[in-house]
Formats: C-alpha cells, sequence, structure tokens
C-alpha cells in the first residue's frame, strides 16, 4: 500500500479539508477491511470505519509526523473495534454462529471462500486482531508487539499458534 | 504437514481476496466530517468558558488549600511546600555527612565535626550536645534541630518533642514563626562547612595508645591516629587510659589529623559519669549495674550509645563501665566500656 505523503498529514493538522478527504480515499477501503475481518459484518465494519476516521482527524495533531502512518492507524483501527464490541456488548465468540462474513471474492472458489469463512469464526477477538495485523495489515513483528504491547517473542507465538486454529490444524 | 511459510504468504492473498468487496461507501466520510465540525464547534464554544473556569477555580483551590490543612497531618499546601523544601535541603545534607571519602572513617569524621561547629558556632555546650544526639538517630535530624531552635528560642527538647510526634517541618516552621528561607540558607551554610577541605575537630575520649617516637595518639572515640607537631600546645600529659579533649585540623586529601592543641580532660566537667560495677540484669534499653556501695543502679542505653570494644559480652556477671550523662534523673549511657586493668604507661612526649 502506498505510504501517506507527510505534506498530506502537516496540511490535515491544519484543518485542511481537501487533505482529509486524500486521507479518507486512500486508507477508506483498508480500514473497513481490517475491521470487517475482526468483526464479521458490514454495517458494524462502517459503523468502525466512521469512528476511526473521526478518531484520526481530531487526533492527527498529536501524530508525530517522523513516524510511520500505519501503525498508527491499525492501532485506531484496533482500539476503535474493541469500543465498538465493548459499547455494543457484542459477544463475537459466543455469537459467531450469526457473523456472516457474507462478502465474498469472485476470485476464491466456494471451498477456499468457506475455510477462511469458517476458519475467522473459530478465531476469539485477540485471535483476529493478530491474524489481521499479521496478514491483512502486514505489520512487522515489532510493530504489533508495540500495538498489542505483548513481547515480540509472545506475539510469535500466538500467531503460529493462531494460524493453525485457523486453518484448523491442531 | 503445515508449512508455516507457504501458509503465510497463502492466507495474505486469501484475506485480500476475501475482503475485495468491500468497500466504504463516500457517506461515510461525509458523516465523519460532519462529527468533526460539531466537535470543533463544541470545543469553540467551551474554550471561553474554560478560559474563564480554569483560572477561578484553581485560584479557589490554591486559596483553599493555603488556609486549610487540605493535606491532612501535612496541613496546608503552603505547609506542604516547605516541608518538601526544607527535607530538600536535609536531604542534600544527609548526602554529604554519610558519603565516605575514606572508607567508613567518614561518618564519625563528620560526627565530630557536627560537635564541634555546635559548641563552636551555635554556643551549645558538650552535655547539650550529647543529650541531643542520644534522643536522636539521625545527626541530620539534630543540625535542623538545633537550626531551628536558634532561629525561634524554642527549647530543642520541644522541637524533638514535635518530630517525635510527626509534625513536619513545614508544619513546625509555621507553629514556631521559622521562615523556611532562612532555615534553609542555614541547612546549606552547615552543608558547605560539612565539606569544607579542611575541618577543626574537637575529639574527646580515652587515650588508647599513644607512641611517643612518632607523636601519634589514639583515641577511642575516634578513628584515626592524631598525630602531634611542633606547634602543638600540649596541657597535661598524655598517658594510655587517660581521658584528652584534642583540638585538631582534619586535612582531607591528606586525611591526616593534626593535632593544634591536646589537654587533659575530667570527664566531669561535660557533665559525664563513670561508674563501674557488675552487670545485674539487662533488658531491651536498660543496664542495671552492681556497684562497690552494694548500691544498684540503672542506666538506659540507646542506639547511639558506643560499645568498646564493639562485641562487648553484656551479661550478668560481668564487670562494665559505663560513662552516662544524668537526664532530668535518667541515666542515659553514652559508651559501655569493657574494664581492664590499666596497662604500664609509656612517659609523654610534647610541651607542657
Amino acid at each position: 500500500m502506498e505510504e501517506i505523503s507527510k505534506e498530506i498529514i502537516e496540511r490535515a493538522k491544519d484543518g485542511d479539508k481537501e487533505a482529509m478527504s486524500e486521507i479518507f480515499e486512500m486508507y477508506k477501503d483498508y480500514v473497513i477491511r481490517s475491521s470487517y475481518i475482526m468483526l464479521g459484518r458490514v454495517e458494524e465494519a462502517e459503523d468502525v470505519t466512521e469512528n476511526v476516521f473521526f478518531k484520526i482527524f481530531t487526533r492527527i495533531q498529536s501524530f508525530d509526523i517522523e513516524r510511520d502512518f500505519r501503525p498508527w492507524l491499525s492501532r485506531i483501527i484496533i482500539n476503535e473495534t474493541r469500543n465498538y464490541i465493548s459499547k455494543n456488548k457484542l459477544n463475537l465468540f459466543k455469537d459467531n454462529t450469526n457473523q456472516e462474513y457474507v462478502e465474498s471474492s469472485i476470485n476464491l472458489n466456494r471451498e477456499e471462500i468457506m475455510d477462511i469463512r469458517e476458519g475467522l469464526k473459530r478465531l476469539t477477538q485477540k485471535e483476529k486482531e493478530i491474524i489481521t495485523l499479521r496478514y491483512y495489515d502486514e505489520l512487522t513483528i515489532e510493530e504489533i508487539s508495540k500495538i498489542l504491547k505483548l513481547p515480540k517473542n509472545t506475539v510469535k507465538v500466538r500467531i503460529h499458534r493462531t494460524l493453525k486454529k485457523l486453518r484448523g490444524v491442531t | 504437514m503445515f508449512n508455516e511459510i507457504n501458509e503465510e504468504e497463502k492466507l495474505k492473498l486469501e484475506l485480500k481476496e476475501f475482503t475485495k468487496e468491500i468497500k466504504a461507501e463516500s457517506k461515510i466520510y461525509y458523516k465523519v466530517i460532519e462529527r468533526y465540525e460539531s466537535s470543533k464547534n463544541r470545543r469553540k464554544a467551551f474554550i471561553p468558558v474554560f478560559k474563564v473556569l480554569v483560572p477561578i477555580t484553581l485560584s479557589i483551590l490554591i486559596v483553599f488549600s493555603t488556609i486549610f490543612p487540605v493535606f491532612g497531618s501535612n496541613g496546608t499546601l503552603v505547609d506542604v511546600i516547605n516541608t518538601y523544601r526544607i527535607n530538600k535541603s536535609i536531604s542534600e545534607l544527609k548526602n554529604v555527612y554519610s558519603s565516605p571519602t575514606f572508607g567508613e572513617s567518614e561518618t564519625p569524621i563528620n560526627s565530630a565535626t557536627i560537635q564541634t561547629l555546635f559548641e563552636k558556632e551555635y554556643g551549645l555546650n558538650p552535655q547539650e550536645v550529647y543529650k541531643l544526639k542520644v534522643k536522636n538517630q539521625d545527626d541530620t535530624e539534630i543540625i535542623t534541630i538545633v537550626i531551628v531552635s536558634r532561629l525561634t528560642n524554642v527549647e530543642p527538647e520541644e522541637l524533638i518533642n514535635l518530630r517525635h510526634n510527626n509534625y513536619s517541618w513545614g508544619i513546625i516552621a509555621r507553629k514556631k514563626g521559622v521562615d523556611p528561607r532562612i532555615a534553609i540558607n542555614q541547612l546549606q551554610q552547615f552543608r558547605r562547612k560539612l565539606e569544607m577541605q579542611e575541618k577543626t575537630l574537637l575529639i574527646r575520649g580515652e587515650v588508647e595508645a599513644y607512641v611517643p617516637e612518632i607523636g601519634s595518639i589514639t583515641i577511642n572515640t575516634f578513628p584515626l591516629k592524631i598525630y602531634l607537631g611542633e606547634n602543638t600546645e600540649i596541657y597535661g600529659t598524655i598517658e594510655e587510659g587517660k581521658n584528652l579533649e584534642i583540638e585538631a585540623k582534619y586535612i582531607i586529601p591528606s586525611n591526616l589529623v593534626q593535632a593544634v592543641r591536646v589537654k587533659e580532660l575530667n570527664p566531669q566537667i561535660l557533665g559525664i559519669q563513670s561508674i563501674i560495677g557488675k552487670v545485674v540484669s539487662i533488658n531491651e534499653n536498660s543496664i542495671s549495674l552492681l556497684l562497690k556501695d552494694g548500691s544498684i543502679k540503672e542506666v538506659e542505653f540507646t542506639q547511639r550509645t558506643i560499645l568498646l570494644p564493639p562485641h562487648i559480652p553484656l551479661m550478668p556477671g560481668n564487670i562494665i563501665r559505663i560513662d552516662h550523662i544524668n537526664d532530668n534523673g535518667h541515666l542515659i549511657a553514652l559508651k559501655i566500656i569493657q574494664k581492664v586493668s590499666p596497662p604500664n604507661l609509656p612517659p609523654l612526649r610534647g610541651k607542657n
């Protein structure tokens, strides 16, 4: 994914709507898809996306321009997804029979779609977070360890374990 | 077999394909901007209110906490600040006091320096200093007590009682009308004197060893040898077992203690009495001695009582000597000394 320019961030810090719009266009699908992997429902992923961008625009003044934008964004997505689950009292793990993961791609065959859907349903919220950060957001172990506030080795072990659980390998 | 590397790459592709059809609509952006504008307006509306309310509230809180003891036993805000400032100076003093320049000998040297400064600069007599010392564990606490006592004309005993009742220095300064700045200034001056490279020391004690050939004296209360020089004034005789008062110069870089004036000392002049007797009983903080005349005397000891030698066996039946002071009828031990027969004394060296 293309990294956003510092100039756009600087303008957004000054409250420039055009810059905000550029940030939205650049990351909107990335944000909604990350949330979707963790929540399993498009409507809820849309709500989280709205909250994530609201948080980005109100907090961007405190963002250190010398740091990478994507780990900061991933942290906001994780936090807003957690807030959404807690505010709406969702219990995704217990309730996962109702999770639909309805959207599917035409490029995956039916069996593959079923595999990934069933695999995600098996995961707890924390496991979905780690899978999203590693395999969808494609963050490094170090970046994930900072976002989740976990030691790097713990992150590695959890990724390994979760990957096997997702694939149904015990 | 589960091939993790392949599975990782495969999962990345699968997740991308799996979510490919999920797209965020533009309406989300408009909702976000609407919320953003509304929150900005709310902030704008609150800022003037905050600008007025925050300083007023803070002022009320500061005035309130300055007048009323909102910090419980620590008193008012002013007391807390003053306590902090005084404690900071005490702590700096403590750092100087307990930092050994030449191993463990530095603290007894500082203790002698304090004794000298109290007598020469604060006009306390030795007995007053001994009394203060036996009642307090911490020499830096005594320094503060003496400084505040001199600034307020309040007896040190009263200040000691206040401190034992957990009154902070800030509260004591307010109650006794001391300007904390003056107290802090004096504590800093005291610290500078402790830091001086050349110190005058008043050393009092019993001669443990005297070597006339090299002119060195070892006193039982002081860790370093004291050397007699050509200009040393000597009044009386120097003999092992004899009590002396030595005024000396201690030069830190050379770690040398040079006697300026040596004179015989009658400990009783300092208010120090000695008794010799057999230990009858001993408990947590006192010892009973059977004296020659058949009477029994009870002497209290504190954590500052010196034991000579340090591991003297304090058991019933042992004969010991106790040097003590009389504090309003209470006998308080300064030194407990194992009783030994006097050794052969070498001849005196020096001038009379």
